[in-house]
């Protein structure tokens, strides 16, 4: 496998297992550099084919990650239990609400600039419509519009992912 | 019946607030059905609060993260090119230490000192002779030396060196001379070293800087420079030759060089210290020297088991 296929999984792949390993180390930062070395090893130790990409990245995060926690000198009672559940990503919950959220995140990041910007103050900053629209000089009516239009394409998004899911798992 | 998957998705429409009166009959069943499916929800949606999760996400930078990852592999290349070095290294380490071992004893150093009173005449390897003084030490590699000709002096030190191809070479704390032949004395104490030169010629190298000297001069280092002495005083050579010129002296200086030679230990009465002596001695006996001083200047010296003391006849 030459570097621009790696490359290609990375593209695909990367955002989502960041998240996934995010739920083991709880943080984003250490998440990202420890996914970039489940692309290093792949880079440097060349596989010929990935079967099923999908149990190959995500046993490859989680194997860096429980590594992570072992070498950590200081492990919480937290870390233990996770170093106690069984290897086997595919029972493993945190893949599924990976999936999940990285799905919805994406729909969110795709939506068009001002509809994104709009729907992110609403639902995550807490902002009134009436806030959102005297800050934008847009109308209350505008917002309003605007966010039934983002959550639209977020619910035909997730049931598309719905079905996507039922399929794999 | 309603899969788990279908639920979370409920779950975060919900929390983004799209969900219809049917749909929401339903998410509400069945969060009222268990705690547990409570404490489901709760877990699901605590990432989701306040937004965090989705800015940490934006701020995944696909551009530098797939930079770090070229740049973490090249380096990882590089480590495990210099793994097998590595292996060489302990290989190349363990033969230095048996190298070693075989060497120290091979070249095992000898070390001479002189604990006695008097010169103690060393015969090296070449047929150059060294007369160490009291308490002086000499260390060279019995085997190597015919090659090297390098010997270490701690203390004072006269020499004889045989003519050679190889230079001589005396190695002091504060210097080191460097001769094909020739007759001269180095002293060395903790914070000089210096040279005195009786025949031939020496090249007296000391903090970066060197000196050739003539015969009868002398030098001397402290570690920073050299200076030389013009007119060497053949008192200080006197412990070795036994030739000591006095003129106008004090007994307490005549006797303290003149023990380096004979080897005794003194005293003396405060009343003969300052008496001054003005003589010559040519390898004179001790007893010779003795009676000299005693008919020069009046006075007495007792003799017993090396010990000489001195006082008013």
């Amino acid at each position: 496998m030459d570097t621009d296929e790696v490359k290609t999984y990375y593209l695909s792949y990367f955002r989502k297992l960041v998240l996934f390993a995010c739920k083991y180390v709880g943080d984003m930062d250490l998440a990202q550099d420890l996914v970039q070395d489940v692309f290093v090893s792949l880079l440097n130790k060349p596989v010929e084919k990935i079967e099923n990409p999908d149990a190959f990245f995500y046993t490859a995060t989680k194997r860096k990650c429980l590594d992570h926690i072992k070498t950590q000198t200081i492990r919480s009672a937290h870390h233990e239990n996770i170093l106690s559940v069984s290897e086997s990503v595919f029972h493993d919950d945190a893949v599924e609400k990976t999936e999940l959220e990285n799905h919805l995140l994406s729909i969110i990041n795709e939506l068009p600039g001002k509809c994104k910007e709009i729907f992110l103050q609403s639902r995550f900053e807490g902002k009134s419509n009436l806030l959102i629209a005297e800050e934008m000089q847009l109308s209350k009516r505008t917002v309003e519009t605007q966010i039934s239009k983002a959550l639209k394409k977020i619910r035909e998004g997730l049931t598309g992912f719905k079905n996507i899911l039922l399929t794999i798992f | 019946m309603n899969s788990k998957k279908e639920l979370e998705i409920l779950i975060l429409r919900n929390f983004l607030g799209d969900l219809r009166e049917d749909e929401k009959k339903i998410l509400s069943q069945w969060l009222d059905a268990s705690p547990e499916n409570r404490q489901h929800q709760e877990k699901m949606l605590s990432s989701w609060q306040d937004g965090k999760l989705f800015r940490d996400w934006q701020r995944i930078d696909l551009q530098e993260n797939w930079e770090e990852i070229i740049e973490k592999a090249q380096q990882e290349q590089t480590k495990t090119l210099r793994l097998r070095p590595v292996l060489k290294y302990v290989a190349a380490v363990v033969f230095l230490i048996l190298c070693s071992v075989w060497m120290v004893n091979y070249y095992a150093n000898t070390s001479i000192a002189n604990d006695t009173p008097r010169p103690m005449a060393v015969l090296l390897p070449d047929g150059s002779q060294v007369w160490l003084r009291q308490d002086a030490l000499a260390s060279f590699h019995e085997r190597s030396f015919k090659k090297d000709r390098s010997i270490e002096i701690e203390g004072e030190a006269f020499f004889e060196v045989q003519k050679g191809e190889v230079p001589f070479i005396v190695l002091a704390d504060e210097g080191k001379v460097e001769v094909l032949g020739t007759t001269f004395n180095v002293r060395e104490n903790e914070s000089s070293t210096e040279v005195l030169l009786l025949e031939g010629s020496v090249r007296f190298s000391a903090a970066g800087s060197e000196q050739i000297l003539k015969p009868g001069e002398g030098a001397i280092s402290d570690g920073r420079r050299i200076q030389v002495i013009p007119q060497v005083n053949v008192n200080s050579v006197g412990w070795k030759t036994g030739v000591f010129r006095f003129s106008n002296q004090p007994l307490r200086e005549v006797m303290e060089v003149a023990a380096g030679y004979y080897g005794f230990s003194h005293e003396m009465s405060k009343a003969v210290e300052d008496l001054r002596v003005t003589a010559a001695f040519n390898k004179n006996s001790l007893s010779e020297f003795m009676e000299e001083l005693s008919f020069i200047l009046g006075i007495e010296i007792k003799a017993t088991e090396n010990k000489l003391t001195i006082t008013k006849e």
